[in-house]
């Protein structure tokens, strides 16, 4: 909350501005910008959560002489105005936020600017080696870095301790036990085990079975391995847990499943590691100290890390964007952010005062080792549209498990082949 | 159903029914932004409970919203102010022209109004920028009056319809030209029709969300596009918007409410008639 | 609210002024056609033309053609590919499948908001006192703004802890499956639907009959109309031109619904409520493929279009080519 109010604070003066500038008449503002002397001013989009809301703050005020104007927007909104700005070329976005897979994408339209050269020129000003390599490679594409890493995230799996305690079972590390545990917990009240399937929430879910039982989603040709005997056990696996799923699960959003959880009407479940201080907010949850958090049984859930990246388009000073966004990122701010998200500079990340005061932290770096990226290839979130509608349709038995991947093969070859991906 | 058989209190009950109907998501939405996440989405639902309004507070006074909504203001403002008197005198036109020519106009129109926002949106973009106006009233407006016009002139038309061409006939007999016809003889007749239909260009362009993302900026935000900024991720967003939606939807119903005396039967034709 | 008067581009034909009071109520002469007044009429109808023209124009326009490119968001150079995308579209059964979704959304939504809203406007019309309160009471839901409708309904219909949900399950009934189960998912889109625009229909036919001559319904009394009747064969011909135009517009904004779908079943379960325009939005921002996008928006066009002349052969079904 303190965020938020720090947000308002820094607002107040500029709020007082445009009001008296919106007062002077609509006619006034139709003419003019209103632009404070010499100042330059960037332009920033990214998406609105808590843990970003916090270095938008703090990338408003890393320079002085920079006016730097936030617009924060949930994820389907921000794509949709990344694609149309910088598909047409347009310079009214300088910096954006993007993650592994939108990073990957835009950097192969050739939308973003490479950062290699600024790497090396403020390499020690910023020390920007102390950034976490794994990080670093989610910013990058095909050899070049796009992108400064602000956080990585990753799914936990949540569970209720007092729960677990009261029936003396102890946290799953497998498929068998996760499933078994589920059972054990699911009642009309308190459901087994939170499934959020809806939207992207399935490409994430899908891509945790995949990995944790199956073989992946693309072999390094980009050919399909989805559809293995071993991905077909994974839906399977995905499927059959679907039976302790709360009531609607196919409709619930990460904020659904935050609420069962917070309301205690979930015993467990994957849940995104940005969320889990959440869990602990006396406005929010009935479930205050009782969540505990394990590394997902079984491994290979999703890692990915949101990023700061220029626009090729950007008619702004890029040095100047570049340690704005270097600025931005320091160490002591990560620091401050590391309540909100996990910091990417490896400094900060092995800091033994932090690891004591944030619960998540002890798990942190198990779950971080044994999870698995996004394919790295740009068409692969577009590609991946098509198979997991199919995954949808075999976990709600719509279609048997096996054909359903099998479609989603053919499908998913038809279109990297008329894309040109097959060479 | 026969006239005079059928009870006030009837309808009355009726009416009441699906007033509760309309209302109680609203209702709801009312209660939720004005209680913390932890009440809002209580399993069962809190009914009774102590109100606060910080989310109210909030976004009105730390997130900027009374910004959005001078923007929403002047946007909607400038759309009704012409699009209305030129979607008034087409509808009118249209109603009086009854050949081929003017059917066809008509059915382009509507054609036109059927292609899907999202494809338009990325030309309309890209033709703004061209004259640089992003981030401008005057683009925001332009795109609001053009995609309103076939709404507004065939609603304008359809009221027109309804005022007898005798009227327009007798007049001309009279000596009036084509315009003094409409401005003296019918326009006072469609008094009903420009209200509604000035409401309902008000509610298309003050909502108007996908060409607001797109074409306003820092400057020029509109309400819509801010509350949509608190879709989701932190639960507190969602209450957020509950108090932003409420907020954007006062000044609207204080607008109904206003212009609702025009409404009232007894203005139009049988007064002129008789 | 209109500048009566007002106008610089009045086309002075006859300077002789004649007020609206003067109006001489004795019958006239029915007018000749082509009346070279109708020229003067266009006049009234070019600043709207030109509108529409230089703004919307070039975007449809660029649209269409964009339908005959394999044209991907990503590069710059896209190749003509004539009918492919159609071809390729009406190939998929994802398209099919989702005409038949919209088609079932859209006329269900639509048949019930037009039979509630003509109930309601015929009700306001009658009830003697409180129709200003009832009419604006019942057109609330209409004022919301879109983007946070649909999220309103999600506090109603979610599972466990939306309202009718947990009131339901309160009640000791085992609630359904709101948003998850294909058939209730379809139930609760109509009634969302219904919720936000039965209003709209509401008020329009309202605003139709008050315009309305009284005479006629009088007129059709003394001939010995009641009731259903009365109905049918004096007031629904008397508003036609206001059926005619809700019909089409809800029509066309019914195929267009994407935030109220986006955000209450997202499409689910599984693919089971993928309308067309999810499909297009699909195409367009999540594929980038903006020449099949185009394609799927055009379709969507002849389809409604389609729909609308068969709305026009209905209503007007008794003088054709009248509307």
């Amino acid at each position: 909350m303190d965020v938020l109010v720090r947000n308002a604070a820094g607002r107040v003066g500029r709020r007082k501005r445009l009001l008296a500038a919106a007062a002077g008449g609509a006619l006034a503002a139709l003419v003019a910008v209103p632009q404070a002397g010499a100042q330059t001013t960037v332009r920033f989009v990214g998406e609105r959560y808590p843990a970003l809301e916090f270095y938008a703050e703090k990338l408003r005020t890393a320079m002085p002489d920079v006016n730097v104007t936030v617009d924060l927007m949930p994820n389907a909104q921000l794509k949709e105005l990344q694609t149309i700005t910088l598909s047409s070329g347009a310079d009214t976005i300088d910096i954006f936020l993007g993650n592994d897979l939108t990073i990957a994408n835009f950097a192969a339209n050739g939308w973003l600017e490479p950062l290699d050269p600024y790497i090396e020129k403020y390499r020690e000003e910023f020390d920007l080696d102390d950034f976490a390599s794994t990080a670093m490679a989610s910013a990058s594409y095909e050899g070049k870095v796009y992108g400064l890493p602000v956080l990585t995230n990753t799914q936990l799996f949540a569970y209720r301790q007092d729960l677990f305690e009261e029936k003396g079972i102890e946290p799953p590390t497998t498929f068998e036990e996760y499933e078994a545990a589920a059972a054990a917990f699911h009642s009309p009240a308190v459901a087994g085990t939170v499934m959020t399937l809806k939207g992207d929430g399935v490409l994430n879910e899908a891509h945790y079975y995949l990995n944790a039982i199956g073989d992946g989603w693309f072999d390094a040709d980009k050919r399909p391995v989805f559809n293995s005997e071993n991905g077909v056990r994974a839906i399977e696996t995905m499927k059959a847990m679907t039976a302790y799923a709360p009531r609607g699960y196919t409709a619930n959003g990460n904020d659904e499943s935050t609420i069962l959880f917070q309301q205690g009407a979930a015993a467990m479940g994957m849940q995104w590691l940005t969320r889990t201080a959440a869990m602990d907010r006396e406005d929010q949850s009935r479930v205050v100290g009782k969540m505990m958090w394990a590394p997902p049984p079984g491994g290979g859930q999703v890692v990915v890390a949101d990023s700061f990246a220029i626009s090729k388009f950007s008619s702004r000073d890029k040095d100047l964007l570049f340690r704005l966004l270097a600025t931005t990122l320091s160490a002591d701010n990560q620091r401050e952010g590391a309540k909100l998200a996990v910091p990417t500079r490896v400094s900060v990340l092995q800091d033994p005062e932090l690891q004591q005061r944030f619960r998540y932290y002890g798990v942190l770096v198990p779950s971080l080792e044994a999870g698995a990226n996004f394919p790295k290839f740009p068409e692969f979130k577009e590609v991946s549209e098509v198979v997991t509608r199919r995954i949808m349709q075999a976990v709600t038995g719509e279609m048997p498990v096996k054909e359903a991947l099998d479609t989603a093969a053919a499908e998913a070859e038809e279109f990297l082949t008329r894309r040109g991906v097959y060479k | 159903m026969r006239p005079g058989t059928l009870a006030q209190p009837v309808l009355l009950v009726l009416l009441t029914a699906f007033a509760v109907f309309s209302l109680t998501p609203i209702v709801w939405a009312v209660m939720i932004s004005v209680k913390d996440p932890i009440d809002a989405f209580a399993i069962p639902p809190k009914l009774i409970f102590e109100p606060n309004f910080r989310y109210h507070y909030e976004i009105w006074f730390e997130r900027r919203f009374l910004e959005f909504f001078a923007n929403s203001a002047a946007i909607a403002a400038g759309t009704v102010l012409i699009s209305v008197p030129i979607g008034t005198l087409a509808g009118y036109a249209l109603s009086r022209i009854r050949t081929p020519a003017g059917r066809s106009f008509l059915m382009g129109l509507l054609v036109v109004r059927m292609f899907p926002h999202v494809l338009l949106v990325i030309p309309f973009f890209v033709m703004a920028r061209a004259v640089e106006m992003i981030d401008t009233y005057p683009a925001m407006i332009a795109a609001m009056v053009a995609l309103n016009q076939p709404f507004t002139v065939w609603l304008m038309r359809s009221f027109f319809l309804e005022i007898p061409r005798e009227l327009d006939e007798a007049a001309t007999i009279d000596g009036c030209n084509a315009w003094q016809v409409f401005a003296r003889v019918v326009l006072p007749l469609a008094r009903p029709g420009i209200v509604v239909t000035s409401l309902f260009s008000l509610l298309l362009a003050y909502n108007e969300f996908l060409f607001a993302l797109v074409l306003t900026g820092t400057e020029t935000k509109t309400l819509p596009v801010a509350i949509a900024e608190y879709g989701g991720e932190d639960l507190n967003y969602w209450s957020l918007s509950a108090a932003g939606a409420i907020g954007i939807m006062l000044p609207i119903l204080a607008f109904m409410l206003f212009f609702q005396r025009h409404l009232v039967r007894g203005l139009t034709i049988g007064a002129v008639k008789g | 609210m209109i500048p009566a008067g007002g106008d610089p581009r009045a086309p002075a034909a006859s300077p002789a002024p004649a007020l609206a009071d003067e109006i001489p109520m004795a019958p006239v002469p029915p007018r000749p056609r082509g009346n070279p007044r109708d020229r003067a009429l266009w006049l009234f109808v070019l600043p709207s033309a030109l509108v529409v023209v230089a703004v919307q124009l070039y975007p449809v326009a660029y649209a269409v053609y964009l339908s005959f490119f394999d044209q991907y968001l990503g590069s710059q150079d896209a190749d003509f590919v004539g009918l492919g995308n159609y071809a390729a579209l009406l190939g998929q059964q994802r398209v099919w499948s989702a005409l038949r979704v919209t088609l079932i959304l859209t006329v269900s939504s639509i048949a019930v908001e037009f039979a509630l809203g003509l109930l309601l406007a015929l009700g306001l019309y009658k009830l003697t006192r409180g129709a200003r309160v009832f009419s604006t009471l019942i057109f609330v839901p209409y004022l919301i703004t879109p983007v946070v409708a649909a999220l309103f309904l999600r506090w109603i219909f979610a599972a466990r802890w939306g309202l009718a949900d947990s009131l339901i399950a309160a009640a000791g009934v085992f609630p359904p499956d709101w948003l998850g189960s294909p058939v209730w998912a379809f139930v609760t889109l109509v009634v969302a639907d219904v919720w936000q625009f039965t209003p709209f229909i509401m008020l329009i036919l309202y605003a139709g009959l008050q315009g309305m001559d009284p005479s006629l319904v009088e007129a059709g009394r003394i001939d010995g109309a009641s009731g259903p009747r009365l109905v049918w064969h004096v007031i629904l011909p008397a508003l036609r031109a206001q059926i005619f135009f809700v019909l089409a517009i809800r029509l066309m904004d019914a195929f267009r619904t994407f935030d109220s779908i986006y955000v209450l079943t997202g499409g689910g379960p599984g693919t089971a409520t993928e309308t067309m325009t999810m499909y297009t939005y699909t195409l367009a921002f999540r594929q980038l493929e903006v020449g099949r996008a185009s394609a799927m928006g055009v379709l969507t066009m002849l389809v409604v279009t389609g729909l609308t002349l068969m709305i026009v052969s209905l209503v007007y079904r008794r003088d054709r080519g009248a509307f």
